[in-house]
């Protein structure tokens, strides 16, 4: 592993370079040369390093100089759906036209709660993004989606004003055999705010750090849709920082063949009153496997807050796999609520036996259920233009469920 | 010549290694509703689950024919596509799958597959079982029995009855834990139902039910066995002398 990584990014005047050639200016270099610091300083992981254990394959990758092409305009991710008070551009180009808001952003980024080698490295070595912002007050009707094919280090910049109302959705469909992204989230008192995340790449390694900070009485709907990649590690940190603040966090995992995902999320409750809610599903098929560490943290500063944690894991395969820990570090006696729960096994014998006593074979009855499975999370969501399309990813793969 | 639609000869069930129906004889007929009464623990739901084939309560020992069929033969998806229906005591929740999205597939069993009717037909069929059980349309967008109340539940069941039109439907304590309004709802479904076409065995721990739906015969099952038999007047001695008498029976016996 750390082998890998230093192929990667050679050495600081490899960071250099980088930022020169995309026309960076010297707070973003040094920004850059900072996070660089900060990934030599951090201990390589090591097989039995949390978050790196179960990480088991090679990675063979070329140096960073030969992948970055930010002129090559087909490189660009794509964004679809424009509607007035939202801005959808170019991270390159924001920093151009929102200097300020930009380089707070990135010089002064969210706390990290947890550190990891993996975002130390993306905010060194990132290579194209988007920002997006939307307006304060602007309710957004249509779903905002970008989709990253190419190059394989993306940094996202969302910030959404007061009072606003979007759906945002982030692509990647990357097919290089390693990539990271990096989604820094800021979302203004009282904002509405859906975020889907859509990992459907073809990477030998895929890593993504989330990071959300919610404003006053602000909401925020995550899913995390995970079906691609051999091995990915993601992150959601959610940070309810202002009073009120309210945090769904969904995620939607279907492995199949011998595919690792390694989930980590964390509920950091930093502000009285807040409440959060999360459910993550599995659906594991063939030898894949599902690691799941969930954290809830309230701290001294979050009296009367409430916390839900739920991870599901279907096991549809002998051979498949899941772990799931979770995690409590509360600091304070005023909680209103906090609970926690997981479970892993195969389709319920009990369920499948109530289908099929109305006529439904097992393949049929196992379909409905794995259906049915993913449907709670998607109907969680709330917004069916979003999910009919995962939906239809996730189909094909039920489709075969009979087949074995 | 009868025309049987379930014949039970010497049926012997178990769960694991406790034999709990311990050789039944039990024949019923088309047209007819059976009432099988019986305490608590005494082997009622486990014969309704081993009627349908739950693999956990395997049938050891015995005959039983479903219209001159094998039913030891036959999947349970094969027993109800021939025509068997079980109303669950407790029915499984089935979360991310709404009640529409599962009728709508265990019609499609029903013809191989192939949407079996236009969708308003499909829909005016739904609505027309909703409406007698007086039931909330809504419960069509709801997942199956996801949070449902025990009397929701019970509903369900009905429904699912209605709309699939079985030939034989076993209703297993169907009545249980509801109140006398929802128990009218239930009778009527059951009425609604019944015809010279269909038969029921109706099992219940109590006699309430069998005032609202009159049973032809009446079956008293006491630790896995059949203890006494006769029409709606067994089911009243039941009423005020309870169980005991019967228990006592098979102690001295």
């Amino acid at each position: 592993m750390a082998q890998f990584l230093s192929d990667v990014i050679s050495d600081q005047v490899g960071i250099r370079e980088l930022s020169a050639r995309l026309g960076e200016p010297a707070w973003l270099t040094d920004a850059r040369v900072a996070a660089y610091e900060r990934y030599s300083k951090l201990p390589a992981p090591t097989d039995r390093s949390e978050g790196w254990r179960r990480l088991t394959f090679e990675y063979g990758v070329t140096p960073l100089q030969d992948r970055s092409q930010p002129n090559t305009p087909e490189l660009w991710p794509t964004i679809e759906g424009s509607s007035p008070g939202v801005e959808a551009v170019r991270l390159h180009d924001a920093i151009k036209s929102h200097p300020d808001l930009v380089r707070m952003a990135i010089a002064k980024p969210l706390p990290a709660i947890s550190l990891h080698k993996d975002l130390a490295l993306i905010e060194a070595g990132w290579q194209d993004g988007v920002f997006v912002r939307v307006a304060d007050g602007c309710v957004v009707t249509e779903p905002l989606t970008f989709t990253y094919c190419e190059p394989p280090f993306t940094r996202t910049l969302i910030v959404v004003g007061a009072g606003a109302c979007a759906t945002i959705v982030e692509r990647h469909t990357e097919t290089w055999s390693l990539g990271l992204s990096l989604t820094d989230v800021m979302i203004g008192d009282g904002a509405q705010v859906k975020f889907v995340y859509v990992q459907n790449t073809s990477s030998a390694g895929f890593f993504s750090v989330q990071r959300a900070r919610l404003g006053r009485d602000s909401k925020l709907t995550t899913l995390n849709f995970a079906i691609g990649g051999s091995f990915s590690k993601t992150d959601v940190e959610v940070d309810l920082n202002g009073q009120g603040a309210e945090s769904d966090m969904l995620g939607l995992v279907f492995g199949d063949k011998d595919q690792q995902f390694d989930f980590h999320t964390l509920q950091g409750h930093r502000a009285p009153d807040t409440r959060s809610d999360l459910l993550f599903k599995s659906a594991l098929d063939g030898s894949s496997h599902s690691k799941y560490t969930g954290v809830i943290s309230i701290g001294k500063d979050a009296p009367r807050s409430e916390a839900y944690q739920a991870n599901r894991n279907l096991l549809l395969s002998d051979d498949a796999r899941a772990d799931t820990e979770p995690k409590l570090e509360i600091l304070i006696d005023d909680v209103a609520r906090c609970t926690h729960g997981a479970t892993i096994g195969p389709v319920d014998d009990e369920q499948l036996f109530y289908l099929r006593s109305r006529g439904l074979d097992t393949d049929t009855a196992s379909r409905l259920i794995v259906e049915g499975f993913f449907q709670e999370v998607f109907h969680k969501v709330g917004d069916e233009r979003v999910t009919a399309d995962l939906a239809k990813m996730v189909a094909p793969h039920v489709e075969r469920l009979g087949a074995h | 010549m009868a025309d049987l639609i379930l014949e039970l000869k010497d049926l012997h069930v178990s769960v694991g290694e406790t034999e709990i129906i311990r050789g039944i004889d039990l024949t019923i007929e088309r047209g007819t509703v059976h009432a099988l009464m019986g305490p608590n623990g005494s082997g009622k739901s486990s014969l309704s689950l081993a009627l349908m084939g739950h693999p956990k309560y395997r049938i050891t020992r015995g005959v039983a024919r479903f219209e001159g069929r094998d039913i030891l033969e036959m999947s349970p998806d094969a027993r109800s596509l021939a025509g068997m229906f079980l109303c669950f005591q407790y029915p499984s929740s089935v979360p991310g799958v709404s009640v529409a999205n599962f009728m709508r597939n265990t019609l499609m069993a029903r013809h191989k597959g192939a949407a079996p009717l236009t969708p308003a037909k499909f829909k005016s069929l739904l609505d027309g079982a909703t409406k007698s059980l007086k039931m909330d349309p809504a419960v069509l967008g709801r997942y199956v029995n996801d949070g449902f109340s025990g009397g929701e539940k019970k509903r369900l069941e009905m429904m699912q009855m209605l709309v699939l039109k079985p030939t034989l439907a076993i209703l297993d304590e169907t009545d249980s834990g509801l109140d006398i309004d929802a128990l009218k709802v239930i009778a009527a479904g059951i009425e609604a139902y019944r015809s010279p076409e269909h038969a029921v065995l109706l099992i219940t721990h109590y006699q309430r039910i069998l005032n609202y739906v009159r049973p032809d015969v009446v079956h008293v099952l006491v630790k896995g066995q059949i203890v006494q038999e006769g029409g709606f007047e067994l089911a009243e001695r039941l009423e005020s002398g309870g169980y005991d008498p019967f228990t006592k029976d098979l102690v001295g016996a």
